[in-house]
């Protein structure tokens, strides 16, 4: 690279030193008239200015209006970007105060059914148990009950039959029998004993 | 050889800075001369009214290129110059701005293309003076610096009304002062073109000028080899300079821009 460089350089000095050299060397030899530093005329000026003017609208209509509006373009989606990512920022902080909240709100609510569950189970756990001791205690005086009139008709009828087999035996032993008057004194005054003895 | 030249003495170092005749022209019985500083203003015109537009021709959101060059450009003078200075009058007067600060830098930049010596040497000597910095005559600057006073007033005007801006035209003084301020507002008003025009005409010039007599040195040389001693110690410093002046160009053509900016900011905002 430099090496192409290099001999640019050197010779495009050389050219410039040369080509300045040559103009004063050509001044030199040609006018030497009076040089002002304030050369030229108000032809130039009216130039200068038409020259600016063509220039101004030239560049307005073909430049600096597409530019303009090109930067202002690229200025106006930076702030919107900007408003954007600012208005996506606000609505991420919103949205994440929202899922918190609901998040804290289920959570409260799980707690709470749990809790709910966890006295509904007790309010049942208490009712089937009570349940239970009812039922146990109804079948316990049924039982009773059932007990209390097994012995009460196995009473009567052991009655039934001692007067009966008294009767007989009683016939038996007396080798007679005896007329209904007789057999009814009898059975009375059996039963009216054993009821003495049974109590 | 170029060098058989007859060298004999040194020459002004001022020809290379005025104005030359190329040749004259009748317009309507009207003789016009036609110089060295007008092609190269046309030139620069000519350069800038299609180089820019087809650079910009190529933009996009992202930009790239040579694009790049003139939309940084274009953007620094916008917002660094213009901006501070006009406020939300920027995109009005930012066109006019961006063509005078280019135009006065092409001008500026053309004028340290020795294209009046290369010409010359190419057509042996035929075709002569055709270079130049159109910037280093007053009557360009001073066309310019016309060109941004009515610029001033008028935008003043426009933005205040007649009567506003000819009240706004003084700061607030005890009444007795109004006359004087007066005086000396309009003096003010007429100094800062006239600074315009010859500051960026003086640095032009003076810069050359200095080229031109460094090379005046070389030029005195009597004899081939204290041509090429004194050549090198030259080319030096005219390298040197020449880089000077490439950054005066950019330079004069800032500031001229820069003062355009204020002194327009000045009259549409009367509270300064």
């Amino acid at each position: 690279m430099f090496r192409l460089i290099k001999p640019i350089w050197l010779w495009g000095g050389c050219l410039l030193v040369l080509s300045r050299a040559a103009v004063g060397a050509d001044e030199h030899g040609g006018e030497t008239a009076q040089v002002s530093v304030f050369s030229g005329d108000m032809v130039l000026s009216v130039l200068t200015l038409v020259v600016f003017v063509i220039l101004l609208a030239v560049l307005f209509k073909f430049a600096w209006k597409p530019l303009l509006a090109n930067l202002q373009q690229r200025e106006d989606n930076i702030r919107r970007a900007i408003e954007s990512a600012d208005a996506a920022q606000a609505e991420a902080k919103a949205s994440m105060e929202e899922y918190k909240n609901k998040l804290a709100e289920a959570r409260r609510q799980a707690q709470e059914m749990v809790a709910q569950a966890q006295r509904d189970a007790e309010t049942t756990a208490k009712k089937l148990e009570e349940a239970a001791q009812a039922q146990a205690e109804q079948l316990r005086r049924q039982a009773q009950d059932d007990i209390a009139r097994s012995t009460q008709q196995a009473l009567e009828a052991l009655q039934a039959r001692t007067a009966d087999l008294a009767a007989d035996l009683a016939g038996k032993v007396l080798k007679r029998t005896l007329n209904d008057e007789e057999h009814r004194d009898l059975i009375r005054q059996s039963l009216s004993e054993m009821q003495k003895q049974s109590e | 050889m170029w060098f058989g030249l007859n060298i004999q003495a040194s020459s002004n170092p001022l020809s290379h800075v005025v104005q030359h005749e190329l040749f004259r022209i009748s317009v309507g019985g009207v003789e016009i001369s036609v110089t060295n500083h007008m092609v190269m203003m046309l030139t620069a015109a000519l350069l800038l009214s299609v180089a820019i537009p087809w650079i910009v021709r190529r933009r996009g959101v992202a930009p790239s290129g040579f694009y790049n060059v003139i939309e940084t450009v274009c953007v620094f003078l916008r917002e660094q110059v213009a901006r501070p200075s006009l406020g939300a009058h920027t995109d009005r007067f930012v066109p006019f701005l961006w063509t005078l600060f280019f135009f006065i830098l092409v001008m500026n930049l053309l004028g340290m293309i020795p294209s009046d010596g290369i010409l010359l040497l190419l057509s042996g000597g035929r075709l002569k003076h055709l270079g130049g910095t159109a910037t280093a005559n007053i009557y360009v600057t001073a066309a310019l610096a016309a060109g941004v006073f009515v610029m001033i007033h008028v935008s003043g005007i426009r933005e205040q009304g007649i009567l506003s801006y000819v009240k706004n035209f003084i700061p607030h003084v005890p009444w007795p002062l109004i006359p004087v301020m007066y005086v000396l507002e309009l003096i003010g008003a007429l100094v800062k073109p006239f600074a315009l025009a010859i500051r960026l005409f003086a640095n032009m010039l003076a810069g050359h000028t200095v080229i031109g007599a460094l090379l005046g040195i070389a030029i005195a040389a009597k004899t081939l080899v204290s041509l090429s001693a004194l050549g090198l110690v030259t080319a030096a410093g005219c390298a040197a300079l020449s880089m000077l002046e490439l950054f005066v160009a950019f330079l004069q053509a800032y500031i001229f821009t820069y003062l355009t900016a204020m002194f327009i900011g000045a009259a549409v905002h009367p509270e300064h």
